[in-house]
């Protein structure tokens, strides 16, 4: 599982500029961080195997495609 | 009937007979905003001169015989993130960064070019970040029904302002239930509809893959004329869409007979509280009663769906935000300043694989739950609105928690896209309302607002007004 932990989060932040980043403000990015990441990947595990080639400016056309039928 | 609590279709219509003047309207608007803000402080400013000085343009525009719009001389307030060239937004924050000069919300154009008047703008959550209306720069917003209760967010003064009759309807944002959640807890309906549906071309962006304006207003009627004006492809948005817009009033007039109400079976029900049980299940065996077939449905895979929106949500914040955090991070609350940041920390490939599923797992979503039913009904606020107290943890390690029970039924539906109703359906064990939330495919707001209104039809939530104590 890809874990971001506070230290890498604090040695981003550094890099970025985010001087006011702390080792507790670290550990709260990194546990969302990690939680958010982790749902990408148990996505991706559900899915097909293979190469993950789906275009996401097609999203409003799916939306379009799937809509209710006009009565 | 006192006036206030007409609702936003009556009046518009008594002013365009004659039977009451904007003026009259505005002024017992602004009587009631007089009385509550200080108790609840759902607005952010008050537009009185400007209000009253539209209203009297109005009346005379009424006296002239000209054509009027649906929504002549009636006073709204929004939520204070759709720009105007004429002034600076607040967007909840201590000092808004500058936005790019002379900006004007497409959706406020709509909404003047319909004779609507702005009597003012509304508190919110900061930046739109938040789901309790907690606001460290312009103060909390409360919970007209208990001022100890929260309004929810992050368009707190849309639930509440409206709620409270010191407007007539309302637009916010909802990126994670943040018009949802308000308008379940204060006990009004909120849309949220499809993404595409409404232009987002003028309004504060907090991630725009995912936001989308919404709708509060205190009947399926006021609603549907709401979203009616609003709604459509706009030029100023490449992420609007150019399906036609239905006659949404019309829509309201077909009964719900053989609608299929869907139920899951799994992830939303689970953990909700007994007395929000308890009303969700009488809602059911009034639509039973009105018609629907009440069936059960599997959904797939939605705890995935919230963190799905996050990647995306927190890594637009996080571009939007950066450069202004980096050099004014005082500026910002510590929650909001650590949700922002957290954008910093997702890696660039998770983003776009989250962009990259979303149209499959749409897909996936709609084919096996709208082959079974025609709209879901489930939750909106699984809990008892609680206190502002239970719910200050600021940026503390309680946060992510926290917000996760808030926006566990509402932003699995932000990343779908998915057009969402919140509909008042009764009181909890505390005093405070609570609501069913109605999904159903894309675009297809007209069959939400129709299965609520057959609910409003034969209940009186929605007519239930809170009391000043």
């Amino acid at each position: 599982m890809n874990r971001i932990d506070s230290k890498a989060v604090l040695a981003l932040a550094r890099a970025q500029g985010h001087a006011w980043v702390d080792e507790a403000a670290a550990q709260r990015i990194a546990a969302g961080a990690t939680a958010a990441v982790a749902a990408v990947e148990a996505s991706l595990r559900q899915g097909e195997a293979g190469l993950l080639i789906e275009d996401s400016a097609g999203f409003l056309a799916t939306l379009e495609q799937l809509a209710e039928p006009t009565r | 009937m006192s006036l206030e609590n007409w609702t936003l279709v009556e009046v518009a219509d008594a002013i365009r007979a004659r039977r009451v003047t904007s003026r009259e309207v505005v002024e017992t608007c602004l009587a009631r905003i007089g009385a509550w803000q200080p108790r609840i402080n759902a607005f952010a400013a008050v537009l009185a001169d400007s209000a009253r000085a539209a209203a009297d343009r109005a009346d005379a525009a009424v006296a002239a015989g000209v054509p009027l719009g649906p929504l002549h001389g009636v006073p709204l307030a929004h939520k204070d993130m759709f720009f105007r060239a004429s002034r600076c937004s607040s967007l909840g924050s201590r000092h808004a960064p500058p936005a790019p000069g002379a900006v004007e919300s497409s959706l406020l154009g709509r909404l003047d070019a319909a004779g609507a008047i702005e009597i003012g703008t509304l508190n919110m959550c900061e930046f739109a970040l938040g789901p309790t209306g907690h606001n460290a720069w312009l103060g909390d917003c409360r919970n007209p029904w208990h001022t100890d209760h929260i309004a929810c967010g992050s368009s707190s003064g849309g639930g509440a302002a409206v709620a409270a009759r010191l407007a007539f309807g309302s637009f916010g944002s909802d990126t994670g239930g943040s018009v949802r959640l308000p308008a379940s807890a204060c006990g009004v309906l909120g849309l949220k509809p499809t993404n595409g549906r409404v232009t987002l071309a003028g309004m504060m962006p907090l991630s725009a893959s995912v936001d989308v304006p919404g709708v509060f207003a205190r009947s399926a009627r006021d609603v549907a004329r709401l979203l009616g004006i609003v709604a459509g492809r706009d030029p100023r948005d490449p992420r609007s869409s150019g399906l036609p817009v239905p006659d949404y009033a019309a829509a309201l007039e077909r009964g719900i007979a053989g609608v299929r109400v869907g139920v899951p079976q799994n992830y939303f029900l689970e953990g909700v509280a007994s007395d929000v049980a308890e009303r969700l299940q009488q809602s059911l065996h009034s639509l039973a009663a009105l018609g629907a077939d009440v069936v059960p449905v599997t959904v797939p895979t939605p705890e995935h769906m919230t963190e799905l929106s996050r990647v995306l949500v927190y890594s637009e914040a996080a571009a939007i935000h950066g450069p202004w955090l980096r050099e004014h991070a005082q500026d910002y609350s510590p929650q909001v300043r650590m949700r922002a940041a957290t954008g910093l920390a997702i890696p660039a490939a998770a983003y776009q694989q989250a962009q990259q599923l979303r149209p499959g797992i749409l897909r996936r979503f709609v084919e096996a739950v709208f082959a079974k039913c025609d709209v879901l009904h489930l939750p909106t606020l699984g809990i008892p609105v609680p206190t502002l107290a239970e719910t200050d943890v600021g940026g503390s390690a309680a946060m992510w928690e926290k917000i996760a029970v808030l926006v566990r039924c509402t932003a699995p539906f932000n990343y779908l896209g998915l057009p969402a109703l919140s509909v008042p359906c009764g009181f909890t064990d505390n005093g405070l309302p609570t609501s069913f939330q109605l999904v159903g495919r894309p675009f297809a707001e007209a069959t939400l607002l129709r299965v609520a209104n057959a609910y409003e039809g034969v209940t009186d939530w929605v007519r239930r007004a809170p009391a000043m104590h």
